[in-house]
């Protein structure tokens, strides 16, 4: 009982290392969510990765910004601001809200003698409300007291500015969305600079002149400039979180709530999960030994049954087996493990303590949902030799190639098999004027029945018990066919609803070819098929894929019905159509070092034509943060706000908060509008991210995992 | 309406409490179970040290060798039973499937305990300890990082013999001490006791029956030998 008790100390010990940061220096952030004075930026840049989330007010205004380091040298920021008593046509109820990005670069690091020197693009892409541009430099004077000086542009050079280049607009742009190039420092110049001090690891102090006047909230709103000084002040907290005070322009108070995470060091290093089962070594006359052969086909099926056994207590499934003389062959289905790696790792312990002695070499070929997705060949010596080595020894004694004509054929002894589940679930919605965050909780019950691992019939009933998603009223007319903006009448009156109930099929019709069939409700808002054509070698960075949809629009229930293709705007009472088919050509890159690159061509659901961008970096433990951008025939003004569909993508892996393996995530879209142009479906089990998994490069970057 | 929400709110949360174990489907969120056990369970738990007697029951019920694993800093201790050996590396594992692989005493690498120690470059370093020699060495531990990116961190350790000590009645070894340094991570000493012979350190705490292992030394290297983020 005892042991017991102790043992789950231990488990409820490393429980608790979840969430620990690694003590890396995260700088002050400023009022605009990025490192910073107390509104003016400074040359310091945050640890690879680090992802800052602020919430800040000074005067009537509400910043709440997220920053990522994208690369060590670059960070980029999404900011939503609502400035109170602004007299301006877009103002709901005197707020006016606003959406900008950021993006900041270092040009030269810190040295002994040189300062660290940033340029930063602010609000390059949005309105122009917060329009500036700077070049900053910041040297560590003392541990602890550090300089700042700069030349801002812009809005940064509204105070005590002089002559620059060319002239500048100073218009906030109704639609926003675009590239202001025309205003990339241009106009006015005016310097700006601080210092900060901080005495000890929690506390900051600092001290600011800055550039920035306020002329268009001092014009349109309430806002009094006395002074150009600021002063601010920062506790950092033992979780790495900060909390920041300030007096601004001689005549108003601030406070600003930061909080910084980093994927590379959050979580628990190496998980919590049991141990695997130790490699079982051979000696020499198990190795030579050929007696069993007599009887194989006896041997293959007690074989089986065992290693069944064990990779079941392993969290993982024998899809396939055959034994040879010198060679075993698994097809293995792993629902458990999020690397691959770890996977294959558990499934070859497994291996070494079944296998009759002669058999040297194992084959373990990944299933994708039935589907035979690359061969992982590991000579069992090598096991032996190199379990307590460094990972990367066996990673170079691993051979990758596809999967196999003769892949074993699947065992169907547990199917169909049916599984259920009953949780909560949350919706929402954002940057509503009336309610910039909704939220939606409740109850989920999802089924699925695996007729065989590769024909899969899943779909989920979700009752709201709490939230407001419902509420939303606001109507905005749009020059399209509303094939997204209605989603508040799916909000009022989908509940309970069915997100989606599919029927989805699997293959490979060829050597590096996969593919997908999904009929049903394929989404909340639209049913239909889709087909999917993946071609994806497996050592390979570079895939290629096509999609086809037929859909047709749901009853704004979200239960059995179709309401037809065609939409009426509540504005101006026109009726739209759009067309039931439509489809991409997407292009995938990895680039390497975790960033990844990809292209849809295509049409998208309202019709129209065009490409979408999207950027990501990921991390081996699954995390993974991207900007997306789509561009169509749609003309910015017939877009309406925001000018082109575009966001930000968060993927959080599940076995973050719990130190435990999945393969779960959840994903977080952010777009700054929800529009009708360039709207994709959001289909759910698209190839390339499941099937990659499987490939030489993602079985690589996680490899440490091999051993784990 | 307030109210209402209120209760609302309530019954969501009762909700998710009792929804946490619904289903068959083991690939559900496993966050819903975390976050039940971080709720409703885990308080219950005691760390008091494994007594002498329950040590002895263990040892009686069984002719695998035992380990006993502590690590101070979390106040926790499991018994572990050799479950396998694969060259000089010993792995042994407890009843809730965590592991620990010793090479004549000196750990090597752990599973399932949270910030694991995946595997070590300790050749030089067991040499000098197992000679009892003075000397310096190179030992390199490696882990995994929260990204799941291996972390290499190299110590130069410099091993001094000392005093011979007795490990239990009638059992004794000479205590050598291995303090590694390295310019990145703190510094850490073990001392391992090794035979008077010149045996492996191990062999040494284990001899006899009744008084198999009780490794103090393994279990301070333990502490080492898990990564704290």
């Amino acid at each position: 009982m005892a042991r017991r008790a102790g043992i789950a100390a231990l488990l409820a010990g490393a429980t608790a290392l979840a969430g620990a940061a690694y003590p890396e220096t995260v700088p002050s952030y400023n009022l605009y969510g990025l490192p910073g004075l107390v509104d003016m930026p400074d040359a310091n840049m945050s640890p690879d990765a680090t992802l800052g989330l602020t919430y800040g007010r000074m005067g009537t205004a509400n910043r709440g910004s997220v920053s990522f380091q994208i690369a060590p040298r670059l960070v980029g920021t999404f900011r939503y601001t609502g400035i109170g008593s602004f007299d301006h046509r877009a103002s709901v109820d005197g707020v006016y809200y606003d959406r900008s990005f950021d993006l900041r670069f270092q040009l030269l690091t810190e040295g002994t003698w040189r300062p660290s020197v940033v340029v930063g693009l602010q609000d390059f892409i949005g309105t122009g409300i917060y329009s500036a541009e700077y070049i900053v430099a910041t040297k560590t004077i003392t541990p602890g007291l550090q300089v700042t000086g700069g030349l801002g542009w812009g809005r940064m050079a509204s105070y005590n500015g002089f002559g620059g280049f060319g002239t500048r607009s100073e218009e906030i742009l109704d639609e926003g969305g675009k590239p202001t190039t025309d205003r990339w420092f241009r106009g006015d110049i005016a310097p700006f600079g601080g210092v900060a001090w901080s005495p000890d690891d929690r506390l900051t102090f600092k001290l600011e002149y800055s550039s920035d006047q306020y002329d268009l909230e001092r014009e349109n709103s309430t806002f009094e400039h006395n002074s150009p000084i600021n002063v601010g002040m920062d506790y950092r907290f033992k979780g790495g979180s900060q909390l920041s005070l300030y007096y601004a322009y001689g005549s108003t108070i601030g406070a600003q709530y930061t909080y910084t995470m980093n994927p590379k060091t959050l979580g628990v290093p190496g998980g919590v999960e049991t141990a695997p089962l130790p490699i079982k070594p051979r000696t020499g006359a198990e190795a030579r030994d050929l007696g069993w052969i007599s009887e194989l086909a006896a041997t293959e099926a007690t074989t089986q049954t065992r290693l069944a056994r064990s990779l079941k207590r392993e969290k993982l499934e024998l899809e396939g087996f055959r034994l040879e003389p010198h060679r075993a062959t698994l097809r293995l289905r792993n629902e458990t493990y999020g690397a691959t790696s770890q996977a294959v790792g558990r499934a070859a312990r497994s291996m070494s303590r079944i296998m009759p002695g002669s058999v040297e070499e194992f084959v373990i070929i990944p299933s994708e949902n039935g589907v035979p997705a690359s061969a992982i060949t590991l000579r069992r010596s090598d096991l032996e030799a190199l379990e307590n080595e460094a990972a990367t020894e066996m990673l170079v004694r691993t051979r990758f190639d596809e999967a196999p004509a003769d892949t074993p054929k699947m065992d169907l002894e547990d199917y169909p098999k049916f599984l259920w589940s009953l949780a909560p679930y949350y919706g929402y919605a954002t940057f509503d004027p009336d309610g910039p965050l909704r939220l939606d909780l409740g109850v989920s019950l999802r089924g699925t029945i695996e007729f065989t691992p590769n024909i899969v019939l899943s779909g989920s009933l979700n009752k709201k018990i709490v939230g407001n998603l419902d509420d939303v009223t606001r109507e905005s007319e749009s020059k399209l066919p509303r094939v997204r903006t209605d989603y508040a009448e799916y909000a009022r009156e989908a509940d309970p609803k069915i997100p989606r109930l599919t029927l989805g099929l699997y293959g490979k019709p060829a050597p590096q070819l996969y593919s997908r069939l999904t009929l049903g409700y394929l989404e909340p808002m639209y049913a239909g098929a889709s087909a999917e054509l993946l071609w994806k070698p497996v050592d390979s960075r570079f895939a290629l894929g096509a999609e086809i949809n037929y859909v047709e629009r749901r009853d704004f229930d979200m239960l059995f019905g179709l309401q037809g293709n065609e939409t009426t705007d509540p504005v101006t009472g026109i009726t739209r159509s759009f067309p039931h088919v439509n489809g991409h050509v997407s292009a995938y890159y990895d680039i390497g070092n975790g960033y990844n690159a990809q292209l849809d061509v295509g049409r998208y659901i309202a019709g129209d034509t065009g490409a979408t961008v999207t950027l990501t970096r990921e991390f081996a433990n699954g995390w993974r943060i991207g900007a997306f951008a789509t561009k169509t025939d749609i003309s910015a003004k017939d877009f309406g706000e925001g000018s082109f569909d575009k966001g930000l993508i968060f993927t959080i892996p599940v076995s973050i908060g719990t130190g435990q393996p999945s393969r779960n995530d959840s994903t977080l879209t952010i777009r700054s509008v929800q529009r009708d142009g360039g709207a994709k479906l959001a289909i759910d089990d698209r190839l390339y991210e499941r099937i990659r998994e499987n490939h030489e490069p993602d079985v690589a970057a996680s490899w440490g995992r091999f051993w784990r | 309406m307030k109210l209402k929400t209120t209760c609302r709110a309530a019954l969501m949360a009762g909700l998710i409490a009792a929804l946490a174990g619904c289903g068959n489907d083991d690939r559900r969120d496993p966050i819903y179970d975390a976050a039940y056990a971080s709720l409703f369970g885990g308080g219950d738990e005691d760390n008091k040290p494994i007594s002498d007697q329950e040590i002895a029951a263990t040892l009686a019920a069984t002719d695998l060798p035992v380990i006993r694993l502590r690590i101070e800093e979390r106040k926790s201790e499991a018994v572990a039973f050799e479950i396998e050996r694969n060259g000089e590396h010993r792995t042994y594992g407890t009843a809730s499937r965590q592991a620990i692989v010793l090479r004549h005493g000196m750990i090597t690498a752990t599973r399932g305990l949270g910030g694991d120690l995946m595997s070590v470059e300790e050749d030089a370093l067991l040499r000098l300890v197992r000679a009892r020699s003075a000397g310096q060495a190179r030992f390199v531990q490696r882990f995994l990082t929260p990204e799941d990116v291996t972390e290499v961190l190299a110590y130069s350790c410099t091993v001094t013999p000392q005093q011979q000590v007795e490990v239990t009645p009638g059992v004794s070894g000479m205590a050598v001490r291995a303090a590694c340094s390295s310019e990145t991570e703190p510094d850490f000493a073990d001392v391992y006791i090794v035979d008077a012979g010149g045996r492996d350190p191990r062999r040494a705490a284990m001899a006899g029956r009744d008084h198999r292992l009780r490794h103090a030394a393994a279990a301070a290297a333990l502490i080492n030998a898990t990564r704290h983020a």
